[in-house]
């Protein structure tokens, strides 16, 4: 994607020209924030990485293209988040998008990243919010009790992927599903005596995870991590180790769905937007740290948004970042954020121009908001494709993150409106 | 200078069509600089193809070092890279994968040259072939969708039951699994089976089986004693094929062989073979995964490569003892 400054101005000025007079046109109905100048709406950059952010980007780019009158940025591609983070150190792509943070795992900056490059190189703002469902199937059970659906906590989850929990009848996982159980009634010395039986089945749990590089295994294994650290030693990474014998690897989302769905007595977990698409399988109630049982759904996945700590950052490197296990009342406890990741100053990345940059800063500025300046944000769309927008107090800060990108040491961006 | 070329040219004549190491008279120098770029091009590929795969997987090899090869976890989450599950699920389902199409990639070969009535020959041969022509994700969705299913719910319990759950039919089943692998692997090499040992049975001597046949020999002693021998070395070409594309295949093979890799303990056991871990891995790897990726193909390379000196060697030694 490197253009000679000659190219890059050839087409600019084309571009400029011809669009000349649709700028002037659409000018009126522009907002001050991601208005562009004409020669600006001829520009572009370019994106990929995570595919968990797919449906988000692609639905909020023709809109951002529509609201700024820009003609020229091309769509997003799924390319997954490592390829993502590799893609902007190598300005292949100028937004580079990963479920975890650049800096997180200890392949950042290894081999396919552009030598010498550093975390401080960089600024990296959530764009979307999401959770992680763990969809079972055991038919039988589904069948028998429609209305109550398995339910699991941190513990017995732990204890599933960490390959120690192997039957669904375990104690443990009864214990927890006081209304999956059949009654029996004796007459024992001419008193009826009522009898309950734990009625999941003795058949041994088949635990699905992604065998792929994924930011949803992060996200998983952080929560797995956080909740009960003793069970489930690993730390967060992007790769799942396999359970134990009976599990089985599937590649991306769509994947693990699948081979969940073929297999019975099988437990998965997918982006929730797989549940809401596939839905021939039930999602897993899990008990959050406030000891309620909770369903997966916008409404709950969003319960804790505004508890959870603020991200933080630091020479590039951003922490306090893990979302999981919520303590609000309602709260879905397995969840995190989606990232974007630009260069800090962006004329490093040579060829780049000015016009290009501040295309790319407003509508990253623009993404981040549910509204601005009255009009639908990025967040809007994010809504609209099953994540749940981002909470004010991010937002302001994923702003102010953005409001520190350079273009030749100078950050003059900062008209982005408010 | 025109003395010279001309006896080139002689010798270019008399002796071959490569045009020996001086270059040719002016009008045939066009010629004489392709092949030599030709064969230059190929044979730089291939070196800078082993130096790039050397080159990826030497931090692997200096880190880990014999490990890669012995190692029986292959866990990148935990950085450990021991490819031993890996290789082990690629020999036995390529193996099994062999015992399953070579009987009936040559049953079908010889039934479409000696059983088959003319006007069915063309039309099955070309349903044979239309197997080479299906995409290989095509062959794992099948697998995924209609296998997994079928073999979890039937073909598995009844190979269980029937060996009575004996060695290689043992243990836990859920469709997935080495043999799925394997039963994929079989229908994706039968069309190069079937191919190849067709054209070599094909051009056996009529005169030899006629010979056979009127020597009193029955059809089937015809077959096994003469039509067989005769074109085995023909058939040995066509098993190397076969089993080249089933050590290298990636895609079907991950959508169906469990993708969790461990020691495989039967047929039933899930796993990953080289390819298939390459194939599932790379998108996401970085840093030192990256470099035991490089590894495993190495590991392949060399594997593929045998595979291919062995069969040679074994055809040349056929050859020998037959002359």
């Amino acid at each position: 994607m490197k253009k000679t400054l000659r190219g890059t101005l050839a087409v600019t000025f084309a571009a400029g020209a011809l669009l000349s007079t649709l700028a002037i046109s659409a000018g009126a109905s522009i907002t001050s924030d991601i208005s562009l100048t004409s020669a600006q709406q001829g520009v572009s950059f370019s994106s990929d990485g995570s595919s968990f952010d797919e449906p988000f980007f692609n639905s909020a780019i023709p809109v951002y293209l529509t609201e700024s009158g820009n003609t020229k940025v091309g769509l997003y591609n799924p390319v997954g988040s490592t390829q993502g983070k590799k893609d902007v150190s190598n300005d292949v792509v100028q937004l580079g998008a990963s479920d975890v943070p650049l800096g997180q795992v200890s392949s950042d900056f290894g081999s396919g990243f552009a030598s010498g490059d550093k975390l401080s190189n960089y600024v990296q703002v959530p764009v979307v919010f999401g959770g992680v469902a763990l969809m079972y199937n055991l038919p039988s059970i589904t069948k028998k009790f429609p209305k109550y659906p398995v339910i699991l906590n941190a513990s017995t989850l732990a204890g599933i992927y960490a390959g120690k929990i192997t039957t669904w009848n375990s104690p443990s996982i009864c214990a927890l599903n006081p209304r999956i159980v059949t009654t029996t009634t004796k007459k024992v010395n001419g008193k009826k005596k009522t009898t309950s039986k734990c009625a999941l089945p003795s058949t041994t749990i088949v635990p699905v995870y992604r065998a792929d590089g994924s930011g949803t295994s992060y996200i998983f294994m952080d929560y797995l991590h956080t909740t009960d650290p003793s069970v489930y030693t690993t730390s967060p990474s992007t790769t799942f180790p396999s359970p134990n014998s009976n599990s089985l690897g599937a590649q991306k989302n769509f994947g693990v769905a699948n081979t969940t769905e073929t297999t019975p007595n099988s437990i998965g977990y997918v982006e929730y937007s797989y549940v809401l698409q596939q839905h021939t399988l039930p999602a897993a109630r899990i008990v959050n740290a406030a000891k309620q049982t909770v369903t997966i759904s916008s409404k709950s996945i969003s319960a804790d948004l505004n508890n959870i700590p603020t991200p933080s950052e630091t020479n590039g490197a951003v922490s306090n970042f893990s979302a999981v296990n919520g303590s609000s009342a309602g709260a879905y406890p397995i969840a995190g954020f989606s990232w974007a990741i630009v260069r800090a100053d962006l004329s490093t990345d040579s060829g780049f121009s000015q016009d290009q940059a501040t295309v790319l800063v407003k509508f990253l500025d623009w993404a981040v908001q549910s509204t601005s300046s009255g009009k639908s944000g990025g967040q809007n769309i994010a809504a609209e494709e099953g994540y749940v927008p981002l909470p004010s107090k991010v937002v302001a800060w994923a702003r102010n993150e953005i409001q520190t990108i350079k273009y030749n040491g100078n950050a003059n961006f900062a008209n982005l409106g408010s | 200078m025109t003395e010279e070329s001309s006896s080139t040219k002689t010798r270019l004549l008399s002796r071959d069509l490569t045009g020996g190491i001086h270059p040719p008279v002016k009008s045939d120098l066009g010629y004489w600089l392709s092949i030599r770029a030709g064969a230059l091009i190929f044979g730089a590929a291939i070196v800078l193809f082993v130096w790039s795969i050397l080159h990826q997987s030497l931090s692997a090899w200096t880190s880990h070092g014999i490990h890669i090869l012995t190692g029986t976890v292959w866990s990148p989450s935990t950085s450990n890279y021991g490819a031993l599950p890996l290789i082990l699920a690629t020999l036995i389902t390529t193996a099994v994968a062999l015992l399953v199409a070579v009987p009936i990639g040559l049953g079908t070969s010889l039934t479409i040259i000696f059983f088959l009535p003319q006007r069915l020959k063309t039309p099955i041969t070309s349903l044979v072939e239309l197997l080479a022509a299906v995409p290989s994700v095509v062959y794992g969705l099948w697998g995924l969708f209609v296998l997994v299913p079928w073999m979890n719910t039937t073909i598995e319990p009844k190979l269980a039951s029937i060996t009575g759950g004996g060695f290689p039919f043992n243990g836990a089943t859920n469709g997935f699994g080495l043999l799925l692998a394997s039963i994929v692997l079989s229908v994706m090499i039968l069309p190069t089976i079937v191919a190849i040992s067709r054209d070599v049975i094909a051009a056996v001597p009529h005169e030899q089986i006629e010979g056979a046949l009127s020597l009193g020999a029955t059809k089937s002693q015809t077959l096994l004693k003469v039509v067989l021998p005769e074109a085995r070395t023909g058939i040995f070409g066509a098993i190397t094929l076969g089993a080249g594309r089933a050590l290298g295949e990636t895609i079907a093979v991950a959508m169906v062989i469990g993708s969790n890799p461990q020691i495989p303990k039967s047929l039933f056991s899930t796993g990953a073979t080289l390819s298939s871990t390459i194939a599932t891995e790379f998108g996401e790897a970085s840093g030192a995964q990256l470099a035991a990726l490089g590894a495993l193909a190495l590991i392949l390379m060399v594997i593929t490569a045998s595979v291919n000196a062995g069969a040679r060697t074994l055809t040349r030694r056929a050859l020998r003892g037959h002359a």
